[in-house]
């Protein structure tokens, strides 16, 4: 045993000793939101493997799969011998972690909560990662449009200090119990950002809705995740939500998850998209125009 | 006739075999298990990397994917085969029902309650033991569950210095049943990735393990093998009815809290660490008894090893089958043991008609 | 030095089942204890066993509480056959049989366990089923097996000072009437050597056959005990069984027999 520790620390001390200098060009990838910089970056070719979060681009049919972020197989990362492993936070099992950490694998662990400042270091991250920082700033700036013209639109919201609508986030609808964003979600995040009220903003995480509660709630916008088709039909159908404003209006959406809630580089615009499906008029900067996909593989045939 | 004319004799050759039999199944399936995986390694590198241990201090990845990843891990799949092989045939014999199967006890679900509350609460109920712990606070909260529900189950059925199993066995569907419901509590306010890695667990995962988490439960599950093995003899008198091993002169009360507390000792050591692997326990003794009789001199050691020597080769299954991710290994043991315990049964029933 | 129960009383759930017996087993007889159903005879039996904790204190062995004898100490000076013996695992026949030597296997060989064994076997003329499994034997060779394995707990030493005892509920319930006379002759024979046997019995001319003491129990109470012609007598019999008939014991061709009045 005592062979074992020595040489297990004499492994960690190396790892001091050793800081990687050197771009990575093998890149193991456990994030959804980190592939879709990588990809955004142009630099999806130093990829050798995604988790199952990854579906930006289709990039988890395109590389070998890891498993799932939380998940993650030890021996079975190292074998695509990567040079680099860029985590989000939930990676795990945090045990695997340090194993692949004491093998001598540079391991990054990117700490970001869920907010629009923290996609900007993200990418500032990745790019210093992969040594290009200057496709990181430029990609930066472009958000920053984005970003920007959320803001310029929601000071004209406030100026005109009309009532916020109530904004009900599904994240699912199925078996006729619905699951709903309360505070400290992700898209609680993008719509208070997209300058709504969440109806839920009193619960804590995803709440299953029961019918009275989602009643009483009464939200004046429902936007449901990854449900394209027939949203308004599935969302009137559930005695939750029939007798609610969002139905009457016809207020019901629908938005791609990843697209919103991934906080990569779309988010920003997605939540400008999430803003005109709420406020129906949201005031715009001149010039303004959505740039990117707003669903995870238009074109397969990515550049490549 | 002539089938059970001859079983004795038939049946002390078996028990003679068995023993070197399962040892040789299991060194080879050590060897393949550090043979094989996701990584490439040759048979003479690794027995380079062997000899070379105490040499040099440079170390190559494969060197490293060696002594700090597959070794441990089969090591790990070895112990944990065995405790579950062992104390199945240990609480088939305590509840003189060749049916039952460690969970009886508590041990799962307990464990299961541990994680759960470390997965689902972990964060934000606890913080600062959450960061201090690390990586060891889901094997700890596991391993706490474990003993918590067993030492519920073990007060309720200990009373008076009378352990009796028919409370033993109702305090278990109970707790067990409470822990559910619990389990099902946390559930309902965990996040969707939480859900996620809560199910992972529940469906068993021999990988990811360093040395510091491998060695303390090898140690827990080593002793309580060496003592169930001590136990052989008045387990065979037990089975005759708990009076009846009494007036042979077995001291009962002793003998069921024993078997109890190692079984709880191994199967929370296991459970802790790897998650939960259902199946084995209940099977592989199950499986040593139609080929080599009950009695548990043979019964203990052969379920230990073959115990082993399964869970080794479907962890084996499990690292490979779809690279470079992971199958969880639960479902390799259910998914492979089931069908081949139906075989076994099939043949059993057809030699009867 | 006997086995000696005194001022025994125990009851269930508020229902008295045994009130103050007093019972002597001397080691050289052969005590049979006979009444109707649920008259405590098996009660008596187990509480002589140690059975029952809270009452061990009421009987003493060999001039000694059995409260105080540890598990292993008691199964050395004596032995004992329930009523219940089936078994949910396939031992074989010399298997469960060779389980009767736990209390002394760390003492002698291999070869004379193995010895034993084959002896005990010979005795209950069970040698051919040896290697059958347990579980599929008839419920008389269940009783037989059962009674090689008590008997092996005694069979080492074959004769010591140290009186033993042997105690069997009902171990003639399943047996053919070969067996029924070959297991109390056998019976019989161990007060030979130092043995005393304690036994449950319904047959009341079987009993009378055997028995140097009879023990005659009804509602948990000791009627009468003594010899056969004491024990058997008419009024006893109307009383305690409600039957009317006599104990026939003075025919020098035949054995004592309990005959019972014609119906009419």
């Amino acid at each position: 045993m005592k062979r074992f520790s020595s040489y297990l620390t004499g492994f960690l001390l190396t790892l001091i000793i050793m800081p990687p200098l050197h771009a990575a060009e093998r890149i193991a990838v456990a994030g959804g939101s980190i592939t879709e910089i990588i990809y955004r970056l142009g630099e999806q070719d130093k990829i050798v493997g995604v988790d199952s979060t990854s579906t930006y681009q289709a990039a988890d049919k395109t590389h070998p799969l890891l498993g799932y972020v939380r998940n993650i197989s030890v021996e079975g990362l190292l074998s695509l011998q990567p040079d680099l492993l860029i985590g989000e936070s939930d990676t795990g099992p945090s045990k695997a972690l340090e194993q692949v950490r004491a093998v001598g694998l540079n391991t990054v662990i990117i700490e970001e909560d869920d907010s629009i400042d923290a996609i900007k270091s993200k990418i500032r991250t990745v790019g210093k990662l992969l040594q290009v920082e200057n496709k990181a700033e430029n990609l930066i700036s472009e958000i920053q449009l984005d970003i920007d013209a959320l803001a310029y639109a929601n000071d004209k919201l406030n100026k005109q200090s009309k009532h916020k609508p109530k904004v009900l986030f599904l994240l699912t609808l199925q078996n006729g119990a619905p699951i709903a964003a309360g505070n400290h979600t992700s898209a609680h995040t993008t719509i208070t950002a997209a300058g709504g009220n969440n109806a839920l903003e009193n619960e804590k995480g995803w709440v299953k809705l029961s019918p009275e509660a989602a009643l009483e709630l009464n939200p004046d916008v429902i936007v449901v995740m990854n449900r394209p088709d027939a949203t308004l039909d599935a969302v009137a159908k559930l005695a939750h939500f029939k007798y609610t404003e969002a139905v009457k209006n016809n207020a019901v959406y629908s938005i791609d998850g990843g697209y919103l809630l991934g906080f990569g580089p779309r988010t920003p615009q997605a939540i400008i998209e999430l803003g005109t499906m709420i406020h129906g008029a949201f005031p715009l900067p001149q010039g303004y125009q959505f740039r990117y996909d707003n669903e995870q593989q238009i074109n397969t045939g990515h550049s490549s | 006739m002539t089938d059970t004319l001859t079983l004795s004799a038939e049946r002390s050759k078996k028990q003679f075999m068995a023993k070197p039999f399962t040892l040789g199944l299991l060194i080879l399936s050590a060897i393949l298990s550090i043979t094989i995986g996701a990584m490439p390694l040759s048979f003479n590198q690794i027995f380079q990397d062997l000899l070379n241990i105490t040499g040099t201090q440079h170390y190559a990845l494969s060197t490293n994917v060696l002594l700090e990843i597959r070794l441990p891990r089969t090591l790990l799949a070895m112990a944990v085969g065995a405790a579950l092989g062992m104390c199945g045939a240990a609480m088939q014999a305590l509840f003189r029902n060749p049916l039952a199967d460690p969970g009886l006890i508590g041990v799962a679900g307990g464990g299961a309650f541990g994680a759960v509350v470390i997965i689902v609460l972990g964060n934000s109920m606890f913080p600062n033991a959450m960061s201090y712990f690390g990586p060891y606070a889901l094997p700890i909260g596991a391993m706490l569950g474990c003993l918590g529900v067993c030492g519920i189950i073990y007060k309720l059925s200990n009373q008076h210095g009378q352990f009796t199993i028919i409370t033993l066995l109702l305090a278990g569907i109970a707790v067990n049943a409470i822990v559910g419901s619990f389990i099902g509590i946390l559930t309902l306010i965990s996040t969707d990735e939480e859900l996620r890695e809560l199910t992972f667990w529940t469906m068993g995962n021999l990988g990811g393990n360093n040395w510091s988490l491998t060695l303390p439960v090898l140690l827990l599950i080593g002793i309580s093998i060496v003592g169930l093995s001590r136990l052989a003899r008045p387990l065979n008198l037990y089975l005759l009815g708990e009076a009846q091993a009494e007036h042979l002169g077995v001291q009962v009360a002793q003998l069921k809290k024993q078997v109890f507390l190692f079984t709880a000792i191994a199967i929370g050591a296991a459970v802790s660490i790897s998650g939960m692997i259902g199946f084995v326990g209940f099977v592989i003794p199950h499986l040593v008894r139609i080929l080599i009789g009950p009695d548990h001199k043979f019964l203990l050691p052969t379920s230990m090893l073959l115990g082993a020597s399964f869970l080794t080769l479907t962890d084996i299954i499990a690292r490979i089958a779809i690279p470079p991710a992971e199958v969880p290994i639960g479902l390799v043991t259910s998914a492979l043991g089931g069908p081949f315990f139906l075989y076994v049964l099939y043949k059993q029933t057809q030699r009867f008609n | 030095m006997s086995m000696i129960a005194h001022d025994l009383s125990i009851s269930f759930m508020g229902k008295p089942c045994l009130k103050n017996v007093q019972l002597t087993a001397e080691p050289n007889q052969l005590t049979v204890l006979i009444g109707p159903n649920g008259a405590g005879k098996s009660t008596l039996l187990k509480a002589c066993c140690g059975d029952f904790e809270a009452v061990s204190n009421h009987v003493s062995l060999n001039g000694k509480n059995i409260a105080q004898y540890s598990a292993a100490e008691l199964a050395q000076i004596r032995a004992v056959m329930t009523q219940s013996y089936e078994m949910g695992f396939s031992f074989t026949v010399s298997e469960v049989v060779t389980m009767g030597c736990y209390a002394f296997e760390h003492l002698i060989t291999r070869q004379d366990m193995a010895k034993i064994v084959r002896d005990v076997m010979n005795y209950m003329s069970i040698s051919h089923l040896h290697d059958q499994n347990f579980m599929t034997l008839s419920g008389g060779e269940k009783q037989r097996t059962q009674l090689a394995r008590v008997l092996a707990q005694l069979w080492f030493p074959y004769q010591q000072d140290t009186p033993r005892f042997l105690l069997l509920d009902e171990p003639t319930s399943s047996l053919d009437i070969y067996h029924q006379h070959q297991v109390l002759s056998l019976a019989k024979t161990l007060t030979n050597r130092n043995i005393g046997v304690i036994a449950v019995v319904h047959d009341l001319s079987l009993a009378a056959n055997f028995a140097d003491q009879l023990v005659l129990l009804n509602h948990g109470e000791v009627i009468t005990q003594g010899t056969a012609e004491k024990v058997l007598q008419r009024h006893h019999l109307d009383k305690v069984y409600g039957v009317k008939g006599d104990f026939f014991h003075s025919s020098p061709d035949v054995q004592p027999t309990v005959l019972l009045d014609s119906i009419q």
